[in-house]
């Protein structure tokens, strides 16, 4: 049959075939829309939505505070080019906007994590003020094109630092409208590899708790956990114990916990 | 939690007790099972709830939520996850006989022809096929709904319907004039 006879002649066939959809979409239970349990779901998504972002790479590199940047596609870890600041000099001269999450030392490598929170822009000017200031450290948030669309939220940057060379990853970033509190133990995490190149075991996790969290246990893949609590006397005197920071204007707290050299990421979970 | 977010929370909400029913029944075509129905319409609302200020800023909320769920249908597609479609043997070498219309055995088993002709179209036919025919879309609402061209939507919709004319049991409901 030629296609426009079947259209003629198939019009009533098309209506029926809609009420057979009609008659067999009634075979589904409908029950009662779990509505507090999709806006739970929803919350974890969008905690969890900035490490689908950490694919795009920025390459701050600099020695004496002037901040280069090359902007690299892909895996976050491939073709960065290394940068000449110590890890250590950048820990002494943090921007306003800069916390240091954590650092240490893993098999003779120095590493860090921070984060850039930048304050929610009130108008537009601000918001053009707030990416220009951005643009100067080499930050600028995906999720935004144009000025307005920053008004009323927080952009948050993590970046990853390794080695003497002090590589500095761009390892995610972060769009929240300001009043966007996580509560209870609500979290997201995300989990990669310290160190770019053959290190591909995901042990470097950093995630986000409610700021009434006390406590966060790291679950490794080999059984072990870590504890990440808040800062103490004992924290402050030991800067490679981890703990929760609370970052100025971000409604999030923050952690990162490394997984020891043999193990990866299984999980965590607000323990306290 | 502030003022601002607890609105939204409200606002989703009566949006998803509104739409839950509606949105059931479009996936259960989709996938052809309850828990897979389940799973989509969840996803779906809680991406939904993710770009909920971009949903309630739309011009036609509605149509971002159906574009929501065709992506994560198709996504379920493109990943090969396992669709739980109607079984294919279930009812194989059965012979359809035209029945009473009012025959509620007859019915459940037009119902199941259905189902299992549906699941055997390729995804994006089916999708066109459920959006055409059952959600009444126009073909340019179709098409905005898949991320496709109207002429993609006429072609997978035309080849859907065939196909499902081409199954025995159905086209002998459908041919005697469907259920009314």
């Amino acid at each position: 049959m030629k296609s426009a006879d079947w259209e003629t002649s198939h019009n009533m066939t098309q209506h029926d075939i809609a009420l057979l959809l009609a008659d067999a979409a009634d075979e589904v239970k409908i029950g009662i829309a779990p509505a507090q349990a999709l806006i739970r779901g929803g919350r974890r998504r969008k905690a969890r939505r900035w490490a689908v972002v950490a694919t795009t790479t920025l390459v701050v590199a600099g020695s004496t505070g002037a901040l280069a940047l090359t902007g690299l596609s892909g895996d976050g870890d491939r073709g960065m080019s290394p940068a000449s600041r110590p890890v250590a000099s950048a820990e002494a001269s943090e921007p306003h906007m800069r916390t240091t999450l954590a650092s240490g030392t893993d098999a003779g490598v120095p590493w860090r994590v921070y984060i850039d929170v930048w304050k929610a822009p009130a108008d537009t000017a601000e918001a053009q003020a707030t990416l220009a200031a951005m643009a100067e450290f080499g930050e600028h948030p995906e999720d935004v094109s144009t000025a307005s669309e920053l008004v009323g939220k927080v952009a948050h940057f993590v970046h990853r630092v390794t080695g003497k060379e002090a590589r500095t990853t761009q390892i995610a970033d972060m769009v929240l409208p300001e009043d966007d509190v996580l509560s209870g133990g609500e979290s997201g995490t995300v989990s990669l590899p310290l160190l770019p190149g053959n290190d591909t075991a995901p042990r470097l996790v950093t995630g986000q708790v409610a700021k009434t969290a006390r406590e966060v246990t790291c679950t490794w893949k080999d059984g072990t956990s870590t504890k990440v609590g808040r800062a103490s006397a004992a924290t402050e005197a030991n800067a490679a114990v981890p703990v929760i920071h609370s970052p100025k204007h971000s409604p999030y707290d923050w952690f990162v916990c490394l997984a020891p050299k043999s193990t990866a990421f299984e999980g965590i979970k607000v323990t306290k | 939690m502030g003022v601002r977010k607890q609105a939204g929370d409200r606002e989703f909400q009566a949006f998803v007790g509104g739409r839950w029913p509606r949105l059931m029944r479009t996936a259960f075509l989709l996938t052809g099972e309850q828990h897979a129905a389940e799973d989509l319409v969840q996803s779906t609302l809680e991406q939904v709830y993710v770009a909920w200020h971009r949903v309630t800023s739309a011009d036609d909320p509605e149509a971002y939520v159906r574009r929501v769920m065709i992506n994560a249908h198709a996504r379920r597609y493109r990943r090969k996850l396992r669709e739980f479609l109607v079984p294919r043997s279930e009812d194989a070498g059965l012979t359809h006989e035209v029945a009473d219309t009012g025959d509620r055995i007859a019915q459940a088993d037009d119902r199941h022809t259905l189902l299992k002709a549906l699941a055997e179209l390729p995804t994006r036919q089916r999708e066109a096929v459920v959006l055409r025919y059952w959600e009444d879309l126009t073909e340019t609402q179709t098409a905005e709904a898949m991320g496709c061209s109207v002429g993609t939507v006429k072609s997978n919709a035309a080849k859907g319907i065939a196909k499902l004319r081409a199954i025995s049991g159905l086209a002998e409901t459908v041919t005697l004039g469907g259920r009314k």
